[in-house]
């Protein structure tokens, strides 16, 4: 696969998945690049014979240059559960996506990883683990107190869902 | 308050509302970012450059050349054609009959092959 292919495979999914983890398109926008320049720098540094696909090898680049530029610049404040208010109030259009989103911002940051990870970008347990260095348990853990939470905060969401006919 | 009497939510129905979450399109200038333009030498791009320009304004400029040229080759045509007259009218002859006098008297010699050995 040449790397322009390995481009258009694959850059959108570097790019939401940075996009989910910080909410910043110019980020997101600036990591991806990086992501794929760093890739093409030093190419044989994948060595699909140790079982990674590529994905997963750009997404562990990404994670890490995201995490980087978290570690520099800081992250946003963490919302607390008790400060996601999710409106029920279907007279005022509920952006459903944006409660989503609000949503997950406020899961930990190592829930919210797991959870972009397995939900969003379709990754196993075992892959998960591999990319974020844990045990596949503390990875299972992580994903089901992140849904477990999540849970908690969408409940008004389905409700509106309902009136809405689930659309 | 009101959260604690709902019900949470079913797998099913998390997952559906997590993939209402839509991220952007990453930008299309991502791609020349990643992948710059190689560098071509100059005669190169000079020789692939190319001009936009609109039609009216090519056909006028196109016209003003063709007729520049044309007023440029019969000037020129005129301008020799004058200069060989101006020569012609000027220059005094280089060959002149002047004091040329026909002969008066012929004598033939027939000179033979062995006296013009000698």
């Amino acid at each position: 696969m040449t790397p322009e292919e390995a481009f258009d495979l694959h850059h959108q999914a570097v790019f939401s998945f940075v996009y989910r983890l910080t909410r910043k398109a110019d980020l997101a926008e600036d990591v991806t690049q990086d992501c794929f320049l760093a890739y093409l720098r030093a190419p044989e540094r994948f060595d699909a014979e140790r079982g990674a696909s590529l994905k997963t090898f750009l997404i562990a680049i990404a994670r890490n240059l995201a995490l980087k530029h978290i570690r520099d610049y800081g992250r946003e404040e963490q919302m607390d559960e008790t400060e996601v208010m999710i409106s029920t109030d279907s007279s005022k259009a509920l952006d459903v996506s944006t409660a989503v989103e609000t949503a997950v911002a406020s899961l930990p940051p190592l829930q919210q990883e797991a959870l972009v990870l397995f939900e969003y970008e379709g990754f196993t347990l075992e892959e998960i683990a591999a990319m974020v260095d844990a045990d596949v348990g503390t990875v299972k853990s992580r994903l089901h107190r992140a849904r477990e939470r999540l849970r908690r905060i969408l409940a008004p969401l389905e409700r509106v869902g309902d009136l809405h006919g689930k659309s | 308050m009101e959260n604690r009497e709902r019900p949470d939510l079913t797998d099913p129905e998390l997952d559906a509302l997590l993939h209402t979450w839509k991220t952007p399109i990453a930008p299309p200038r991502l791609r020349s970012a990643v992948f710059p333009k190689q560098s071509v030498a100059w005669y190169r791009r000079w020789w692939a450059a190319s001009v936009r320009i609109p039609l009216p304004v090519a056909a006028v400029v196109c016209a003003l050349l063709l007729i520049a040229g044309w007023q440029w080759g019969t000037r020129k045509e005129r301008a020799r054609a004058e200069s060989v007259l101006n020569s012609l009218a000027s220059a005094p002859p280089s060959v002149t009959f002047q004091g040329f006098l026909p002969v008066a008297e012929l004598r033939p010699r027939i000179i033979r092959s062995h006296h013009a050995r000698n």
